[in-house]
């Protein structure tokens, strides 16, 4: 009776325990003891076995995804000058493409077997090898940026919707959908002119300076924080939103809720009951969003990398494209999906041990 | 017990929570704005450590070429590589593109021009230091007719040869099957030498990649290939023909021209060339960057389907009859305005086409004179009723009287070049005067050249980059290039072919005499004029422009007034100056333009990227004073907001 529901909430992140959501279970939700374990291990069956289907999908349909788009990766080999039958024949062996479909299709599910994905039509490297270079520079932005954009969205949000219909609210909302609504080429290009070529301030192009930067860790580092400033800014201002809009739609429905009636009657101040008690509860979306978008940090940013010349995945996959470099598009393509199959089995998961409700419901 | 609760909660929150926190917001604060000051301040730190002179070339399509072996080079890209790093035996002056001696000083033929005879200069060495002998120069040719890879790049020049020789270390000889204009310079920059010392080891050359340090015969040597983002290169200290005044050359890559016209202007590149005429316009009214133009080598061409068949005269693809008829195209050439197109086109950056070879190259080129087909849909209209179209239908559309199809047909122009699409515009619009459809479809490059390939396209555009010697291109129209099987190539121009032609074409080949040699092939260029397989539209300027106040000295090609990039050759990057060396010796446009927009230079001491540098650093450190100010003013008003609230 005399529960007190602002107890129900972990109270601070420094609360370790907090993170279980054991601790807090509310009334009519059952532990797991055995049943509900038996009950967890069903549910985890099911999804892992759905991300397994679809990860069988994702393998098979990128072997004909690609040679469906078109396109001559021989005449992309041989450069401005055309060829003669010969020079085409040599780089069609060379490269496989003179074998029947099934021959090539078989090829490729044996590749899956030895994890050999082959080699780039372009310059004769390792797919793998390619990918994982790039791979670093592909999380350094986009795991800025979704720092960036989740940090600034859950504290705009939180803020719009505690105070629903303010000049806050309406104008940040606005803002960040105006953002997110902006075509990404469009805002970058904005963004080179403003901050790199008015200001100065930024480098327009690239992940290093061509001249001027010393050996060593620090020049270094400096100099690529530098240039990761722009294409971070503008990967986060593009995706921002959606933590904006979740964040205040939760917070929209925590407010009513009258644990929050009763810190206020405990006379607590206004901003720490919505830091200390309505945003823990209304982070649980916010959560699933991010564990999302874990996937998507692998993806790359096939817009950003490109305008910014941003050396990642995405700008490896548009490159692959044009050719196009079938190996490396399979690959990319089968690491893209996985990846965010994988984020999404993990979303699930943790969903399950965030929200106590999803474990009674399910 | 509830009220003590609650006043011992308030009081907890009042009080000693905000205190405890001050200390972690103040370092979050702090780190916060910490963090990123120190990445604005990282170019001012950066450029003090600048004592190198780089020069960085901004380019599109670097990430494009598959590697850097000198011997199977496609790319223009990759051209412009080699001719950093390699000489050829000939080179095309800088002058006017005849040929000069590069690794070779002088060279002669026999009476019956089937032995010829070079003599390499003794000075020549490679970046390590070896001397390049004609044994090198053997040992690259015995590569180029041996290895299958190489001799489908250079089978043209080297499948003629009967034998090489290098009779001592600086005589190489020379027998040939059939006499050929093409030994007097040996394809150019095409073919570059490579050393015997060190190829002679690499088991499988044709899948060298292109690896740094390598010795190398030219100003450069490769330092770093970043595939996708740039290529880096030293100059050779020592070159042999004179080394450079800078230290490093690097290729940059942009995805996009418009990053690559912002880098420029934000002096992150130095040079940048291939501009459209708006990006041209915009950057001649910025500061410190220096525009030029000078007539390029490309040129727009429309393509008709004159029949596309095999040499055995099997029809392939779906080309309209008509176009089979000289007549009919000779009329829709009198209707293609080229000076207007050069206008709407290239603002005025482009010369009106006449036929394959541009007029730089003016030891071949063909002036029209009293040949000129005259812009006139009146003449276009009597062509066609003489040639007997003057039966329309019910739409007005001529009707070829062979086949009884209408005059109507598909121009298929490419999706990603904007400029065809103003053109198409006009182009659909004249040719309607001569009671012909055109029907505009816009297509991807690589459709549109599928369609091409296979014969399945009535007129459609393209573009081409013909080098110094015109056989390279002018075979593109002969018999021998449509295919042998009903297969789609690209080999051939308009699946063109006319017996008269092919006798030029091989007369040209086997003349050793310069002048004569270009009156044949003036006669060609005339008869492709008068039968128009193509329409040659215009060849474009080459649009470039660069930082002077870092750089001034670009050589160009032709050396009056031509362009800085994609030569046949390297005179433009190699002539290069940085400013803060130049000493006022520099070319008299860039003397004159850099002075206009310069900033008063002080003391001589021009140090262009330092100075620049150093105005650069105001405005950071404006923006960090800022930044910190804002951070205070924020925190303070914060503090006060805490402070009503606690009240």
């Amino acid at each position: 009776m005399a529960i007190d529901p602002t107890a129900r909430v972990p109270a601070a992140p420094t609360g370790a325990a907090g993170t279980s959501g054991n601790h807090d279970t509310p009334p009519g939700v059952g532990r797991p003891g055995s049943g509900s374990r038996r009950e967890f291990l069903r549910f985890l069956g099911v999804k892992v076995s759905g991300a397994a289907v679809s990860l069988v999908l994702v393998l098979f349909s990128a072997f004909f995804i690609f040679r469906m788009i078109g396109g001559d990766p021989v005449r992309a080999i041989g450069g401005d000058a055309p060829m003669t039958p010969e020079q085409r024949a040599e780089i069609e062996e060379r490269l496989g493409l003179n074998e029947p479909m099934t021959v090539q299709f078989w090829e490729y599910v044996r590749s899956l077997f030895t994890l050999d994905w082959g080699t780039s039509y372009v310059n004769n490297q390792q797919v793998t090898t390619l990918m994982w270079d790039r791979l670093p520079n592909t999380l350094l932005l986009t795991g800025t940026a979704l720092v960036l954009a989740a940090g600034l969205g859950i504290w705009i949000g939180a803020r719009a919707g505690w105070r629903p219909g303010s000049f806050f609210e309406k104008s940040q909302v606005g803002i960040s959908l105006a953002l997110w609504s902006a075509p990404t080429f469009w805002l970058g290009m904005i963004v080179i002119i403003v901050f790199s070529v008015q200001l100065g301030l930024f480098p327009v192009n690239g992940m290093r300076s061509g001249r001027g930067v010393a050996d060593g860790f620090w020049p270094q580092f400096l100099d690529v924080s530098h240039h990761l400033v722009l294409p971070a800014l503008t990967m986060a201002a593009v995706i921002y939103a959606q933590y904006v809009l979740i964040m205040r739609s939760s917070i929209l429905e925590e407010r009513g809720n009258d644990y929050l009636t009763v810190a206020k009657a405990k006379g607590l101040r206004d901003d720490v009951i919505r830091r200390r008690h309505a945003v823990p509860n209304a982070l649980l979306p916010t959560v699933t969003l991010i564990a999302l978008q874990f996937g998507a940090i692998f993806n790359g940013a096939l817009l950003t990398e490109t305008i910014f010349s941003w050396p990642g995945l995405g700008l490896l996959f548009y490159q692959a494209i044009r050719v196009p470099d079938i190996p490396l598009l399979q690959l990319l393509f089968v690491f893209f999906a996985g990846t965010t199959i994988l984020a999404n089995l993990f979303a699930d998961i943790i969903y399950r041990f965030l929200d106590p409700r999803v474990r009674g419901t399910s | 017990m509830c009220s003590s609760t609650r006043l011992r909660g308030t009081r907890i929150t009042m009080t000693t929570t905000p205190d405890m926190r001050r200390p972690f917001r103040l370092a979050a604060v702090t780190l916060a704005l910490t963090l990123p000051a120190s990445v604005l301040a990282a170019p001012v730190a950066l450029a003090d450590s600048d004592e190198t002179h780089t020069l960085i070339v901004g380019t599109a399509g670097l990430d494009n070429i598959p590697h850097m072996n000198p011997l199977d080079s496609g790319w223009l890209i990759q051209g412009e590589l080699n001719n950093l790093m390699y000489d050829p035996m000939i080179r095309w002056s800088q002058d006017d593109y005849s040929p000069s001696p590069g690794l070779v000083t002088e060279w002669d033929f026999s009476d019956d021009g089937l032995t010829w005879t070079y003599t390499m200069n003794p000075d020549a060495t490679w970046s390590d230091g070896e001397p390049i002998t004609a044994h090198d120069a053997k040992f690259t040719y015995d590569l180029l007719m041996e290895n299958p890879v190489f001799n489908g790049r250079h089978g043209e020049l080297v499948n003629n040869f009967t034998s090489v020789e290098a009779t001592d270390d600086h005589t190489l000889v020379i027998e040939i099957e059939e006499p050929s204009a093409l030994m007097a310079h040996l394809n150019g920059t095409s073919i570059m030498i490579m050393p015997e010392h060190v190829w002679g080891d690499i088991e499988n050359p044709d899948e060298y990649h292109g690896e740094p340090g390598q010795p190398t015969s030219g100003a450069f040597e490769l330092a770093e290939w970043r595939e996708g983002e740039f290529v880096r290169l030293t100059a050779v200290e020592d070159y042999w023909a004179g080394p450079v005044a800078y230290d490093e050359f690097i290729l940059q890559n942009f995805q996009t021209p418009e990053a690559m016209v912002q880098a420029l202007q934000a002096g992150e590149v130095d040079l940048i060339g291939n501009l459209n005429p708006q990006q041209y316009a915009a950057l001649e009214a910025a500061d410190h960057v220096t525009t030029s133009t000078g007539p390029g080598r490309r040129l727009q061409s429309l393509n008709f389907n004159v029949g596309a068949r095999t040499q055995d005269g099997e029809e392939i693809g779906d080309g309209h009859p008509a176009l089979r008829d000289p007549a009919v195209r000779l009329a829709i050439h009198h209707v293609i305005d080229k000076e207007q197109l050069v206008q709407v086109a290239m603002d005025g950056h482009a010369i009106p086409g006449v036929s394959l070879v541009p007029p730089i190259f003016s030891d071949y080129y063909w002036e029209p004179g009293d040949e000129f087909i005259e812009v006139s849909a009146d003449i276009g209209n009597q062509i066609l009723d003489d040639a007997g179209y003057d039966e329309r239908n019910d739409a007005g559309v001529r009707i070829d009287p062979e086949s009884g199809e209408p005059l109507e047909f598909r121009l298929h122009y490419h999706s990603d070049r904007p400029t065809y699409a103003i053109v198409k515009d006009f182009i659909v619009d004249w040719v309607a005067e001569l009671d012909i459809v055109l029907n505009d479809i816009a297509m991807d490059t690589t459709p549109l050249n599928e369609a091409g390939d296979a014969g399945n396209y009535d007129i459609e555009f393209g573009t081409w980059n013909p080098g110094p010697e015109a056989t390279g291109t002018l075979v593109y129209h002969t018999c021998d290039r449509l295919p042998t099987e009903p297969e789609p190539t690209d080999l051939t121009f308009a699946f063109y072919c006319n017996e008269d032609y092919d006798a030029l074409f091989e007369a040209q080949l086997a003349e050793s005499d310069l002048e004569a040699r270009s009156e044949i092939l003036r006669e060609m260029q005339a008869l492709l004029y008068e039968e128009t397989p193509s329409i040659q539209m215009y060849y474009e300027n080459q649009l470039e422009a660069y930082n002077s106040e870092r750089w001034t000295n670009f050589g160009t090609q032709p050396s009056a007034g031509g362009m800085i990039r994609e030569q046949q050759g390297a005179f433009g990057y190699e002539a290069a100056t940085p400013v803060s060396m130049d000493g006022g010796s520099g070319d008299d446009a860039t003397d004159d333009d850099a002075t206009d927009d310069d900033t008063p230079a002080d003391d001589g001491e021009p140090a262009a990227a330092s100075d620049d540098d150093g105005a650069g650093a105001t405005p950071w450190i404006i923006a960090a004073v800022v930044i910190v100010v804002a951070a205070g003013v924020l925190l303070f008003v914060r503090r006060r907001r805490t402070a009503d609230e606690r009240e």
